[in-house]
């Protein structure tokens, strides 16, 4: 377990030098899984407001919402995509130990997914911010060979509370949607 | 002279070409025409009419053209009897009565045939309709008339005769009969002399009649009507009438006993005689052309109320000043006359046109129109109508309209509401693709076809998720159909069927709401209706980990395999397909998740797309470490414990994958429980005893090692004897490990046997100093056998005769080396090598016997070798001068004999010696004798020799002066070998090389003991004689076979 949580944070440190140093690094990762992932033309339409006590965004208009207790999901609208997967947006808050950073915040999700997930792989990370909220993002694969998805998550912390607002598709499809994904991450605004 | 000649010739036939046309007899010939169905013929020449007049004679001859006209609607079918005929056309050569049949389409009127004969006296019997005409010479005419027709059979007495009666289908005495044609007629009618005189005489009256006036005269001036109107004359007289009309009148025609139109009538007299002569007040007459136009239909004929005009066209003189009324009569009702023309009425549209004759010719033209037929029909399931824009046709399902050529109508096709017009078709209209309007223009019959079809509008159904969507009229079954086209305001009800395992969500577009079913009227606006169903999901969650699954919408599922789980909620059915689902442990901690969709923060996504299950699982690390404790806590034992959690060993893997299949619950307790049921297993099957039985072997071999180490580092194969399960030492130390000794376990038995006095009991008892003793003899023996001396090979140094002879082999502690049992100095260069300096090899000077075996011996403290002086490690190849031998044993010197000069002197008396040029290959053959042998070998160990050619006493080649004294009886022996031509020969070959080393296997030394012995490369071949008795060796059979001869 100590070997673990060493190993951790040295990943976490050298996740953060390659977001400092390295950017044009992490760029070029980009757009080589842009290049390599499926093409496919997604309309865009035009975005609506959405909005509840706890924070506001604009989403497509022909995405669906689906609220459950403690996420809610944006979702496109249902294709018959080949992996059968729904790309989505999801926006979860949950409340954090008191007196807990962003960055301990960061490091205790990022460790859970690294002793637990499979095939856990960083592709970027750099730091985000939710309107003046400061915020960080990484971008990372995760899953069985067959089930893997690719993740665009972002993490804040305001008062007691966790935001993590994630993007998840299928590595081929991750950059079908990404700009309409993006698009609802920026508009992101705590409350 | 020719000229006239010609002239006379043509002459000649001129006139009887011209005597043949006058002299010809004229016959006449008759043709029958039958028209059948709807039409007419006529003729060219005129005569022909028929249906009116069928029958007529020509002059014998005569073309006949005859010309069939189909009436309006009919066609004209095909000819029956001509000679040639072209479409409408028939020709005929009239030489004998001909029959023609025309045949037209059409309905075949039913028509009777009277005919009428005349008898007795003259008179004339005609038709009305004029069509039977029976004049004074005829037997009997006939004509056709159609069936239900009534005719009227008129007969007309000649003057001076009277009408008799009628007989046959007519009856009576009135000059008029009607007849109803009903069915075939004959009539007879009868005339008789009028005033029949007795005695002879018969009275001519002439009277005068018409607007004019004149006069009558006979030629034989009985008359002169005037005053003088009637006479009487005998039978058989005959006058001549003459009829001159007064000024201001013109005879106009005879009638009564003379006819026609000429001024005179001759009159034969056998009957009384009436003759009415007939003055116009109008002196003049003139022509009038008339003319009639034709039409593709047909044309028609102008008639005049007096009977002069009957034609189509024709030239009929009318008086000046003559009211004349023409009426223009078309030829069927296909034509219609359209107006008049010319110098009367022209222009005027009324078909009868009335004029006074003017004192000039004149001509009028009646113009015809053919009418033509449109029909105009309607179909498809579609209603409308067709019309014109005037209104003045409308069309039901079908009509038929009648217009006058080049007239020129537009139709126009109005679809009801629900109809459209999807456009006409026919070849009528002049416009193209589904205009709703169509020009006609009159020019032949036409027909229009005007087609109007449903108004449909599309109804759509946008169908997601597994569901059905039907209308009631079961045009719409979506799934498979969910298109479909209904006329407008069309009432639709459409129903809602769920799949097994879905559920409806709603309606969309023109329906709404979750109804089973949806009703809605077709309009012009979109018609589309969305029905939404989702595929209702199950999530199962298998939970092999020790901490509560959970859902916010009812997971909550414990460990599986646990004994003492309460939380068994594992199981959420009838999830909405497309919705999210997120499963979460309870606590801290972390666990491997299989199934989910994707991961946020600790949480397991599920995305219900199908039937899900999750399974989630301890950390492999987690689990195994939770295993290695419960197996620690049943099996603490020394050496058990090691083995039990060696995850490799049996009982790790055994109880981890029961674990896993959950046989137990993810806890220790359980996991202990488990095993301890289950204690034999692990202890037999597992290889728990089994480990524990290695263990404490493995520990008292251990111990033993540890206790001895001094002795075992010192006699390392001691180790073994220790470990050995057979020996005592450990077979006392297991039982002293079971016992407990010391303090137990390992540690307590090394205690134990560490004691002094246990150790020295060990070492004594156990045979552990006995074993040592036996070790240390052992390895003296060892010694002593790998020291024991040995000789591989004994050469020349350098591999050169005469030099020192070295040996090889094995040597410890040298301590004598003799040479034939003479000890002899020696040199100890290794354990591997001896050097004697002073013995010179394959020359030694005290008469060595180098061909026996063991005659050097190198004694040793280990013992003692020998081998023969001679028993180098590879052939010699170098003499006692250091130099190769290139011809050895060739006759003279080296290979040359002696010497060049002398050697081609010697050869030129036949003496064998020396060698020949060399082959190609570089081979020569070269002569040998045994001397030459003899003297070769010697010169290998004494160069300096006499003609060996080494180093002589004057440092020249020695020869036979300056030589240091041997090989001289080797020399004389070559020499006396050549003199006596006792050589053979042998092949050399470049850079052979010559193996110099004595051995008792040839004659390459002087040592008497080794020259006994023949060599089979350098002997005499069979046959050859030597020069010596006592050479026989040199032979390669080693003897001689008779004499000197070699066998």
């Amino acid at each position: 377990m100590k070997n673990i949580a060493g190993y951790t944070l040295l990943i976490v440190a050298l996740v953060f030098l390659a977001g400092c140093i390295g950017s044009p690094s992490s760029q070029q990762t980009v757009v080589e899984i842009a290049e390599n992932s499926s093409q496919v033309k997604v309309e865009t339409a035009a975005p609506v407001s959405y909005t509840n006590k706890l924070y506001a965004l604009e989403k497509p208009a022909n995405w669906e919402v689906e609220e459950n207790q403690a996420f809610t999901y944006f979702k496109t609208s249902a294709e018959e995509d080949s992996n059968n997967f729904q790309e989505n947006v999801v926006v979860h808050i949950l409340p954090i130990t008191s007196g807990q950073t962003l960055i301990g915040f960061f490091q205790d999700s990022i460790t859970e997914l690294m002793t637990t997930g499979t095939n856990f792989t960083v592709v970027e990370h750099s730091e985000a911010s939710f309107g003046d909220i400061p915020a960080y993002k990484i971008i990372y694969l995760e899953g069985e060979q067959s089930m893997q998805k690719k993740y665009l998550q972002v993490f804040a912390v305001k008062g007691n509370n966790g935001y993590v607002v994630t993007y998840t598709a299928p590595p081929e499809t991750f950059d079908n949607y990404l700009p309409e994904a993006e698009s609802i991450i920026d508009s992101y605004d705590v409350k | 002279m020719k000229n006239k000649v010609n002239f006379v010739k043509q002459s000649a036939i001129i006139l009887f070409v011209a005597l043949l046309v006058f002299v010809t007899p004229v016959f006449g010939a008759s043709v029958n025409v039958e028209v059948q169905g709807d039409g007419y013929v006529d003729s060219y020449p005129s005569g022909i009419l028929c249906g009116a007049a069928c029958s007529e004679t020509y002059s014998s001859s005569t073309r006949l053209t005859l010309t069939a006209h189909p009436n309006a609607g009919a066609t004209f079918v095909r000819w029956g009897g001509c000679d040639t005929f072209t479409s409408t056309t028939c020709t005929i050569d009239l030489n004998i009565d001909r029959a023609v049949v025309a045949t037209f389409s059409g309905e075949v009127k039913t028509e009777y045939n009277l005919r009428v004969y005349r008898s007795g006296s003259p008179g004339v019997v005609q038709s009305n309709p004029f069509a039977i005409y029976c004049g004074s010479i005829c037997t009997y005419d006939e004509a056709k008339f159609e069936a239900g027709s009534t005719v009227e059979v008129i007969a007309s007495p000649n003057p001076g005769y009277v009408f008799a009666g009628w007989s046959g289908d007519c009856s009576g005495a009135s000059p008029t009969c009607t007849l109803t044609i009903n069915s075939a007629k004959t009539v007879t009618a009868s005339f008789d002399t009028a005033g029949s005189n007795t005695t002879g005489g018969y009275s001519v009256t002439v009277q005068k009649t018409g607007a004019g006036s004149g006069t009558v005269t006979s030629s034989d001036r009985k008359i002169n009507c005037g005053t003088a109107c009637s006479t009487s004359y005998n039978n058989g007289d005959s006058t001549t009438l003459t009829a001159v009309g007064a000024p201001g009148s013109t005879f106009t025609k005879w009638s009564g006993a003379c006819t026609g139109t000429r001024n005179t009538c001759t009159l034969n007299i056998n009957s009384a005689k009436t003759v009415t002569a007939e003055f116009s007040s109008t002196a003049y007459t003139y022509n009038l052309q008339i003319a009639t136009s034709t039409t593709p239909k047909g044309g028609g004929k102008v008639v005049s109320t007096d009977g002069k005009a009957n034609c189509q066209t024709c030239s009929v003189q009318f008086p000046e000043n003559s009211n004349i009324t023409l009426t223009a009569v078309p030829s069927s009702g296909a034509v219609v006359f359209d107006s008049w023309a010319g110098d009367f009425c022209n222009g005027l549209k009324q078909p009868t046109c009335s004029f006074t004759m003017p004192a000039a010719t004149k001509s009028i033209n009646a113009n015809f129109k053919a009418l033509y037929n449109l029909s105009i029909e309607k179909r498809g399931p579609g209603q409308g109508i067709v019309k014109t824009a005037d209104n003045l046709l409308n069309c039901g399902p079908v009509c038929l309209t009648t217009q006058l050529e080049s007239t020129e109508i537009t139709l126009e096709a109005r679809p009801e509401r629900r109809a459209i017009f999807t456009g006409w078709s026919g070849s009528a209209c002049s416009q193209a693709g589904n205009s709703t309007s169509c020009t006609v223009t009159f020019n032949v019959d036409k027909q229009v076809v005007a087609t109007f079809d449903h108004y449909l509008l599309p109804l759509t159904i946008q169908k997601t998720g597994p569901g059905t969507i039907a209308s009631e009229d079961n045009k719409i079954n979506c799934g498979a159909a969910c298109n479909a086209k209904y006329l407008l305001d069309s009432q639709i009800q459409l129903k809602q069927t769920t799949e097994p395992n879905s559920r409806f969500k709603g309606w969309g577009g023109k329906c709404s709401g979750l109804g089973e079913t949806c009703e809605f009227d077709i309009s012009e606006g979109a018609n589309e209706v969305s029905a939404k169903f989702v595929p209702l999901y199950s999530l199962s969650v298998v939970n092999k980990h020790n901490r509560v699954a959970k859902t916010y919408t009812g997971i909550n599922c414990g460990d599986r395999g646990s004994k003492t789980n309460t939380a068994k909620n594992c199981l959420l059915q009838q999830l909405e397909g497309g919705t999210n689902v997120e499963i979460f442990l309870e606590g801290q901690g972390s666990a491997q998740w299989s199934g989910c969709d994707s991961r946020v923060i600790g949480k397991c996504i599920v995305q219900m797309n199908k039937n899900k299950e999750i399974v989630i699982s301890m950390p492999a690390g987690e689990e195994a470490s939770l295993v290695k404790q419960a197996l620690a806590r049943v099996f603490p034992q020394s050496g058990a414990m090691e083995y039990v959690q060696n995850e490799n060993n049996l009982p790790f893997r055994k109880t981890l994958e029961d674990l896993q299949v959950l046989k137990m619950g993810h806890n220790l307790q359980e996991i202990e429980s488990w095993m301890l049921d289950n204690l034999s297993w692990y202890m037999t099957q597992g290889g728990v005893q089994t480990a524990l039985n290695n263990w404490q072997k493995s520990s008292a071999k251990q111990v033993l090692l540890e206790v001895f180490a001094s002795e075992v580092s010192q006699y390392p194969t001691l180790a073994a004897f220790l470990s050995d399960e057979n020996q005592k030492p450990f077979q006392h130390a297991l039982a002293d490990l079971k016992e407990g000794r010391g303090d137990g376990g390992k540690d307590g038995l090394k205690q134990w046997i560490s004691q002094s006095n246990n150790r020295q009991w060990y070492f004594d008892a156990t045979g552990i100093g006995s074993h040592i003793a036996e070790i240390e003899r052992q390895l003296l023996e060892a010694e002593i056998a790998a020291k024991r001396p040995s000789i591989s090979s004994i050469s020349p140094e350098g591999g050169r005769i005469g030099r020192p002879a070295k040996i090889v082999g094995k040597f410890h502690d040298v301590q004598l080396v003799t040479v034939n049992d003479d000890a002899v100095y020696f040199v100890v260069d290794s354990e591997s090598l001896i050097t004697l300096p002073n013995v010179h090899w394959g020359v030694d000077p005290q008469g060595v016997k180098i061909n026996t075996a063991g005659n050097v011996n190198v004694i040793t403290k280990w013992g003692s070798a020998s081998a023969a002086l001679i028993s180098p490690s590879q052939p010699v190849l170098y003499n006692a001068n250091g130099a190769k031998e290139s011809c050895f044993p060739g006759v003279g010197k080296g290979c040359d004999g002696a010497g060049g000069a002398v050697q081609s002197i010697l050869r030129g008396i036949g003496t064998q010696i020396g060698c020949e040029d060399p082959k190609p290959d570089g081979s020569k053959i070269c002569w040998i004798s045994t001397g030459s042998i003899i003297h070769d070998n010697c010169c290998v160990r004494y160069p300096s020799g006499r003609q060996c050619g080494g180093p002589g006493t004057d440092g020249k080649p020695a020869e036979d002066n300056n030589h240091d004294g041997n090989c001289d009886i080797e020399w004389q022996s070559a020499v006396w070998d050549t003199f006596w031509r006792k050589a053979w020969r042998t092949t050399y070959f470049p850079n052979q090389e010559f193996n110099l080393a004595p051995s008792g296997r040839s004659l390459n030394n002087r040592y008497p003991e080794g020259e006994a012995i023949s060599s089979l490369e350098y002997c005499a071949p069979s046959g050859h004689e030597l020069r010596e008795q006592d050479l026989g060796a040199f032979c390669c059979s080693g003897r001689f076979s008779s004499g000197k001869k070699c066998s």
